[in-house]
C-alpha cells in the first residue's frame, strides 16, 4: 500500500521544528518562509496546525500544468515536480486549493518550493518532537490511532465494571 | 557570515531615523550574540550613569547565532538596557516566534535610542521599516495590542509589545512577545514605555545560514536523542511543566512561605504541577524549534478567576502563592493572567506583594494606607493588587516599584526579599547554599537563571551536591554562571542544559557558525559576558558590597523541616568566589583580568 | 511510615503516596515494586540497583548524604521518591 504523509494536529506543540529542517534540507538555509510544510497559529485559541502538500489522488495542479511536469510517484506516494520540465509558469501555485505550493527562494535550482516528501524520507516527521506529522501507510498508522482509541474505551470500561 | 545575519538595525526615535550597520565579526565571535553582544554594544554606546528612564538611555533586543535554527530550542533574545529596578545591567531572556523572526528579517539585533516625541509601534518587513503612531495603542493590554496590530496587518507578524505597566512605567514590567512570552525580569518593559515605544512587529523572508549542514544535523540528532533520553527534559517537563518543582522544592524544605519567613508550605500540593495538570492543564505549549515544550495552556473556565492563556509557571505559581501563602491555584493563574495583560513581572509582583503582605501584618502598612485587606493568604486581595499595580492605582504605585523601594520607604527594607534590588526567585538559600551565592553575585541582582545552582543541589543534575555545604560551590557557581552566558549569548533556552553539556553546546555552536571556536574559547566568551556585566556594574556605581543577602537568609536561622537552623555562609563562599574569578579580595575586577579578557 | 511519590511516579500509583511499614529504605523499594509491578520496577532501578536518576529524601534529607538505602528508618519518618526532574 502507498505511504503517506499524516498530520495530528492534536499532538503539535508550534514548535516549528518541521519548517526548520524542512528549510535546511530543501534551501541549505533555515527560513521558514521557504519551507514545504507551514505551521498556521490561532494565537487566540492557542493552536497550532501544520499544513503541508497532501499529495492528492487528483493533483490539480498536474492537472493544470501545460508540459506534464507534475506526477504522482506511486511508490514513495509524492506528488513532484520535474525540474526539468517545469518552465515556472505558476499554474500548479493557482489552482493548489491548500496553497502549499510557493515560489522558490532566489537561490534555488527550482521554480517552485513544493514537498517532496524528500524522496520518501521527511525530514519533518523524523524530527517533529510531538510526533504530530506520521509517514507510513495510512492503514498502519491509522491502526495505531484505533488501538489507542480501544484502549482508552477499554480502560473506562473497566473502570465501569 | 553563518549563525548571525550580518546586520544591527538602529531605530533613533528622536529623529525617527532608520539605519542598518554592519556587524563586526570578531564582536560577534568574542560575544557570540544576544545576552553577550547585546552588553557590549550597550556598554561600548552608553553612559552607565544614565539613568534608566531617561531617552539617553538605549534599549537593545538582541539574538544570537542560534537563534531561528533548529540548533535544540534555538528561539531566544535578550532585550539588554540598564534596570530601572536594580540600576545593574539587565539582559531579560524570552523564547516564542518573535527572537527567529527577528533574524529571517535580516537583523541579529535592533538597538532603540532617543525617545519618540509621542507613543509609536514599528513595523520591520524584511528592509522595510516603518515607525507609526500608536495613540490608539496606548493604554492597551498586550493581549489586545497584538490583537489589532495582526487584523492591521498580516498574521505572519511576530510582535513584542508592553501593556500597560511598561506605559506606567512600573520598575519591574516586561515586554511580552507572541502575546505571552515575557522578557521578564528587571523592569526593561519600562524602559520601552519611556521611549513610548508600544509594540515591535517583524517578519521576515531571509535565512540563517549555516556553516556545515552535514556536521549540523549529526549534532542535532545527538543532542535529540540526549534530550529524548533525558527524564527531565522527555518527560517532566512536557507533563508537567516547570511546576513539577513545587512538590519537590517544597518537600527539601526550601519553598519560601509567607515571604520567607519560612520553607514549607503545608498546602504545596494544591499548587504543584501535578495539581495543574489534573486540574487546569489544556495543553502543552513550545517556543520555536524546542523538542521540550515546558509552556502550559490552562483555563479557568468560570467563576471569579475565570481565564485562559498561558502559564502558570514554577516561579510565578510560587510568587502568587507560597509566598503569599495562597493555597488557590485559580487565583494564582489568574494573577499570572493579568501580569500578562498588563505586562507585568510575576517574580516581583508576587514577592512585592509578599513583602507587603508581611509589612501590613506587622503594622509597617496600615488599612487606611492601602484600603486593601493585604492578610497573608487573602487571594482575591492579591490578584486585586496586581491589576492596581501595573495601572499603578491606589496601593498599586507603590507596588508598582518594587520590594525594595516599598520596604525602604517605610525605614525598613529588610522586608524586601532581594539582592541589588531585584526579587529572589522560588528557592530559599539557606537550604540551598550554592544558591545563595548566585543570588548574591548575579549581575542583575537576586535571580535563579544566571548560575541554577538548584540543579546540582536539589535536582541532582548533573550530579547531586550537598545543598547544606559550601565546598566547592563557588567553582560550580562559577562554571554555571560562564556556560549560563554562553548558552543566553547563543540563542538557546538555558533547558537544554538539562540534558545537554558545554561539548554539545559547542558543537552546535561551531557547526552553525563556522567561527574557529574552540570548547575553550567558547566557554571563555562565557566568562568574557560575565566580567562585563560587572565592569559596567561597577561603572553604574554598584560595588561589590551589594554582593550580599536579605538579612534574614544570613542571619535568621531556618526555622523548621530539614534546613531547619540553618543560615547561608555567604562569606565563606564569596572569599573564594573572588578568588576563582581572578578579581580583587575586596570583589573588584582586575585590570589584569580584563586585559586577559580583552574586554 | 508515609511515603510520598511525585510527579511521573503518579502515572503508575494514581495517588500521591502510599502508608507502609518497613525497617529500611530497601523493604520500602521492595515493597513498592510489589504492589505497583514492573512499572514501578523500571522506573526505580537499573540492573537491580537504584536507578542513578531517582532520588530519594529522609525527612527532605537525600540518602545520599544519610546512609543510603541502608538508612533506618522510624515509623514517623517521612520518605520522598521522586524521578529526575528539573524547572525553574
Amino acid at each position: 500500500m502507498q505511504k503517506t504523509l499524516l498530520i495530528n494536529p492534536k499532538k503539535c506543540t508550534g514548535c516549528r521544528t518541521c519548517e526548520l529542517v524542512c528549510s535546511l534540507e530543501h534551501e541549505g538555509e533555515f527560513n521558514p518562509s521557504l519551507s514545504r510544510v507551514t505551521m498556521i497559529n490561532f494565537p487566540e485559541e492557542i493552536v497550532t496546525i501544520p499544513v503541508t502538500c497532501f499529495h492528492c489522488q487528483e493533483p490539480s495542479c498536474r492537472q493544470a500544468c501545460p508540459v506534464g511536469a507534475i506526477e504522482k510517484d506511486d511508490e514513495i506516494g509524492a506528488v513532484v515536480i520535474d525540474d526539468n520540465q517545469c518552465i515556472g509558469c505558476n499554474m500548479c501555485l493557482m489552482v493548489c486549493p491548500i496553497g502549499v505550493i510557493s515560489m522558490a527562494g532566489s537561490s534555488s535550482k527550482s521554480h517552485h518550493a513544493k514537498c517532496n516528501l524528500c524522496d520518501g524520507e521527511p525530514e519533518c516527521v523524523d524530527f517533529c518532537p510531538g510526533g504530530a506529522l506520521e509517514y507510513g501507510r495510512p492503514d498502519e498508522v491509522l491502526w495505531e490511532r484505533k488501538k489507542k482509541m480501544a484502549k482508552h474505551l477499554r480502560n473506562l470500561l473497566e473502570e465501569a465494571i | 557570515m553563518s549563525g548571525w545575519m550580518g546586520q544591527i538595525l538602529r531605530i533613533d526615535l528622536d529623529n525617527e531615523q532608520v539605519t542598518v550597520e554592519r556587524l563586526d565579526r570578531q564582536l560577534a565571535k568574542d560575544y557570540i550574540g544576544a545576552r553577550g553582544l547585546g552588553t557590549k554594544l550597550f556598554y561600548d554606546e552608553v553612559d552607565p550613569k544614565v539613568e534608566p528612564l531617561a531617552p539617553e538611555n538605549k534599549l537593545i533586543f538582541a539574538t544570537g547565532p542560534l537563534t531561528g535554527t533548529a540548533a535544540v530550542s534555538g528561539s531566544r533574545y535578550n532585550v539588554v538596557t540598564k534596570s530601572p529596578l536594580t540600576g545593574t545591567i539587565a539582559a531579560s531572556n524570552s523564547g516564542g516566534y518573535f527572537p527567529s523572526e527577528l533574524k529571517y528579517a535580516g537583523y541579529d539585533a535592533i538597538v532603540f535610542e532617543g525617545k519618540a516625541e509621542k507613543p509609536v509601534y514599528i513595523v520591520i518587513d524584511d528592509d522595510q521599516v516603518e515607525i507609526k503612531s500608536a495613540d490608539n495603542l496606548w493604554g492597551k493590554t498586550t493581549l489586545e495590542t497584538d490583537n489589532y496590530l495582526r487584523s492591521e496587518y498580516s498574521d505572519k507578524f511576530k510582535t513584542a509589545t508592553i501593556g500597560p505597566a511598561g506605559e506606567n512605567l512600573v520598575k519591574f514590567a516586561c515586554i511580552m512577545n507572541d502575546r505571552e512570552r515575557a522578557a521578564g525580569r528587571s523592569g526593561v518593559g519600562a524602559v520601552m514605555g519611556s521611549k513610548n515605544l508600544k509594540a515591535v512587529m517583524v517578519r521576515g523572508t531571509q535565512g540563517v545560514q549555516v556553516a556545515n549542514k552535514d556536521k549540523f544535523k549529526q549534532v542535532l540528532k545527538k543532542s535529540l536523542d540526549k534530550i529524548k533520553e533525558s527524564g527531565v527534559t522527555n518527560e517532566g517537563l512536557p507533563a508537567l511543566g516547570t511546576a513539577v518543582l513545587v512538590n519537590i522544592v517544597n518537600e527539601h524544605g526550601n519553598l519560601p512561605t509567607r515571604n520567607f519567613q519560612e520553607g514549607i508550605f503545608k498546602e504545596a500540593e494544591q499548587i504543584s504541577g501535578e495539581s495543574l495538570a489534573d486540574e487546569l492543564l489544556v495543553k502543552n505549549k513550545a517556543c520555536a524549534g524546542c523538542p521540550i515544550g515546558c509552556g502550559r495552556v490552562s483555563l479557568v473556565p468560570d467563576g471569579e478567576y475565570e481565564g485562559f492563556g498561558e502559564g502558570p509557571e514554577y516561579e510565578t505559581i510560587w510568587a502568587f502563592g507560597a509566598d503569599c501563602d495562597i493555597d488557590n491555584l485559580k487565583a494564582i493563574t489568574k494573577a499570572n493572567f493579568i501580569c500578562n495583560e498588563l505586562g507585568l513581572d510575576t517574580i516581583t509582583m508576587g514577592t512585592t506583594i509578599a513583602c507587603a503582605m508581611e509589612m501590613y501584618e506587622d503594622g509597617v502598612l496600615t488599612d487606611e494606607e492601602i484600603g486593601l485587606n493585604l492578610e497573608f493568604g487573602n487571594a482575591q486581595a492579591m490578584v486585586e493588587a496586581v491589576g492596581l499595580t501595573g495601572k499603578r492605582e491606589g496601593i498599586g504605585d507603590l507596588l508598582a516599584e518594587g520590594s525594595y523601594r516599598l520596604a525602604e520607604r517605610y525605614g525598613k527594607p529588610e522586608y524586601s526579599m532581594s539582592t541589588k534590588k531585584q526579587e529572589y526567585p522560588a528557592y530559599d538559600p539557606r537550604g540551598s547554599q550554592g544558591m545563595g551565592l548566585e543570588y548574591a553575585t548575579s549581575n542583575r541582582g537576586g535571580c535563579h537563571v544566571r548560575g541554577y545552582m538548584t540543579s546540582p543541589e536539589i535536582l541532582g543534575v548533573p550530579e547531586s551536591l550537598d545543598p547544606f555545604t559550601v565546598e566547592g560551590k563557588a567553582e560550580w557557581t562559577k562554571i554555571f554562571q560562564d556556560l549560563t552566558g554562553v548558552v543566553d549569548a547563543s540563542g538557546i533556552c538555558l533547558f537544554t542544559t538539562f540534558a545537554l553539556d558545554a561539548e554539545d553546546i559547542y558543537k552546535l555552536l561551531e557547526s552553525v557558525t563556522g567561527a574557529g571556536y574552540t570548547e575553550e574559547e567558547m566557554m571563555q566568551a562565557g566568562e568574557r559576558i560575565w566580567n562585563l556585566e560587572r565592569v559596567f556594574n561597577a561603572k553604574a556605581g554598584i560595588e561589590p558590597d551589594e554582593d550580599k543577602l536579605a538579612k534574614r537568609l544570613v542571619e535568621k536561622p531556618m526555622p523548621e523541616g530539614p534546613a531547619e537552623g540553618k543560615v547561608v555562609d555567604l562569606e565563606t563562599m564569596l572569599d573564594e568566589y573572588y578568588e576563582l574569578r581572578g578579581w580583587s579580595s575586596n570583589g573588584e575586577v582586575t585590570e589584569e583580568k580584563i586585559a586577559e579578557l580583552g574586554i | 511510615m508515609k511515603v510520598r511519590l511525585l510527579a511521573t511516579l503518579r502515572n503508575i500509583t494514581d495517588c500521591k503516596g502510599v502508608e507502609l511499614e518497613a525497617e529500611n529504605l530497601q523493604q520500602v523499594i521492595d515493597i513498592l515494586i510489589d504492589n505497583y509491578g514492573k512499572d514501578m520496577e523500571d522506573e526505580l532501578l537499573e540492573d537491580g540497583e537504584l536507578d542513578e536518576t531517582i532520588t530519594i529524601l529522609i525527612n527532605g534529607r537525600n540518602i545520599l548524604y544519610l546512609d543510603g538505602l541502608e538508612t533506618e528508618l522510624n515509623s514517623d519518618d517521612k520518605v520522598t521518591i521522586f524521578p529526575q526532574v528539573a524547572g525553574g
